[in-house]
């Protein structure tokens, strides 16, 4: 199930940036005669002026040797320019002391682009996703208000959550808040608060947001194993969905769409706390070992080998990663899938508190009232009432 | 709300939890990413 979330967002992800160049005019072929193939005034203005350059004259041109260089060959002279070549293309046969992959990249050349997507597109988007989230909630507020229970509470109550229920949301939500704010403050810090607040203060913030998105993290998996387990059997797919939305949960206009213990609303929320929600877990665990649980490079051969990319008009998706680069996409992964699920959770949050009366008295106590549960799961009400009718009978002893 | 709270307070005894127990197994940036020939302090 995993892997093919991770298959299915990592398409999402890679199609946004990889058809967005193919739109881009073709640069005409740089004439590079004069140079011997080496780089021309022509490439070094591109370049300055933004517009993209094709590398491969260089980052293909590597191990070649003195002698083919005018005039270096007779004296023998080695070329210095090769080996910084296949540096800045890591092609260079290197040897460090620790031994490890990691160490043996000096130049890493998809660090940019992953510096210039995380300040640009991912802090952009990310930022406005959630503002737009809270402005259509909003908006959604002042135009339908408060959905209010019809009539009057009727005095009796239903047991919604047990407490182990309630208690394990909790852990799941209290987790989820605090790396929600930390992996904001890690990200939007340097942009918001270090020009206005400070350096420092910036400093301590991202010092403390490391330590508990790190740990935290744990109880957040914990706590998403624990809601998987009490409540997958009841966020099964069934007709009843169907209608639900048909009525568009009840939301628009007045009537209340039957429903059992999660309606169809909620089972969106379910799955998606449980997809995205592993999604993140998958490449936090990646990130929190690095380099040690590498993700991209194994799951782009397998999309490779389905023809995905090619069903989508592109390249083979690259299969060999710098070990920087693999940390690289699963930080961007990670907060990608955060800020959907974030714009999600804002939602629940909403309606869950003041969008919907009695809503959270289902997680505060546990207990809600009857005519509200007619109202919003009436077929679960139905299922209780039938419960504890058949209670004293099973509990009246022989005599 | 004491659920509430109970899970709470559970999230800060798994995070402090892992935080102990992931440096004592030697899961430390420190332990992991360094040798001999690195000095760190």
């Amino acid at each position: 199930m995993i892997r093919h979330l991770l298959v299915l967002l990592t398409v999402i992800l890679l199609a946004a940036p990889v058809t967005a160049p193919a739109q881009e005019t073709v640069s005409p072929q740089i004439d590079r005669s004069a140079t011997g193939g080496a780089q021309t005034l022509e490439d070094i203005l591109r370049r300055q002026r933004g517009e993209k350059v094709d590398e491969r004259f260089r980052s293909d041109n590597i191990g070649g040797d003195a002698t083919s260089a005018p005039g270096l060959g007779p004296l023998g002279g080695a070329s210095d320019p090769e080996l910084w070549r296949a540096l800045r293309f890591n092609k260079a046969d290197v040897s460090v002391s620790t031994g490890d992959d990691v160490a043996k990249v000096l130049v890493q050349d998809g660090g940019m682009r992953w510096y210039h997507f995380r300040k640009g597109p991912l802090a952009t988007y990310g930022g406005w996703l959630l503002l737009g989230t809270i402005g259509a909630l909003l908006l959604f507020y002042l135009l339908r208000g408060r959905i209010r229970l019809d009539g009057t509470p009727s005095g009796r109550t239903v047991t919604r959550f047990e407490a182990f229920e309630r208690f394990a949301h909790w852990l799941l939500a209290g987790s989820f808040v605090l790396l929600a704010l930390t992996g904001l403050l890690t990200l939007f810090g340097r942009m918001f608060i270090a020009p206005h607040l400070g350096k420092e203060l910036n400093a301590t913030l991202l010092t403390a947001s490391k330590f508990i998105h790190n740990n935290v993290a744990w109880a957040f998996i914990v706590g998403l194993v624990l809601v998987l387990v009490l409540w997958v059997r009841h966020n099964i797919p069934n007709r009843t969905d169907l209608t639900w939305f048909a009525q568009a949960g009840g939301i628009i206009g007045n009537k209340h769409p039957p429903a059992k213990k999660f309606n169809g609303g909620q089972k969106i929320i379910f799955w998606s706390v449980i997809l995205l929600g592993a999604s993140i877990s998958v490449s936090g665990l990646s990130l929190l070992f690095p380099f040690q649980l590498p993700l991209f490079a194994a799951s782009f051969g397998h999309l490779n080998d389905l023809g995905v990319p090619a069903l989508l008009g592109m390249d083979p998706l690259p299969v060999a990663l710098a070990p920087q680069e693999e940390m690289q996409l699963a930080q961007l992964w990670h907060a990608i899938v955060g800020f959907v699920l974030m714009a999600i959770i804002i939602a629940h949050i909403y309606i869950g508190t003041i969008g919907m009366e009695g809503a959270f008295d289902a997680m505060g106590t546990g207990e809600v009232d009857e005519v509200w549960a007619h109202q919003h799961h009436s077929l679960w009400l139905d299922e209780v009432k039938a419960k504890e009718a058949e209670a004293p009978k099973a509990a009246t002893p022989a005599e | 709300m004491k659920a509430m709270l109970m899970g709470f307070a559970a999230m800060v005894v798994i995070a402090t939890g892992a935080w102990y127990a992931l440096g004592q197994a030697g899961f430390s940036s420190s332990e992991v990413h360094s040798g001999a020939n690195v000095r760190l302090d």
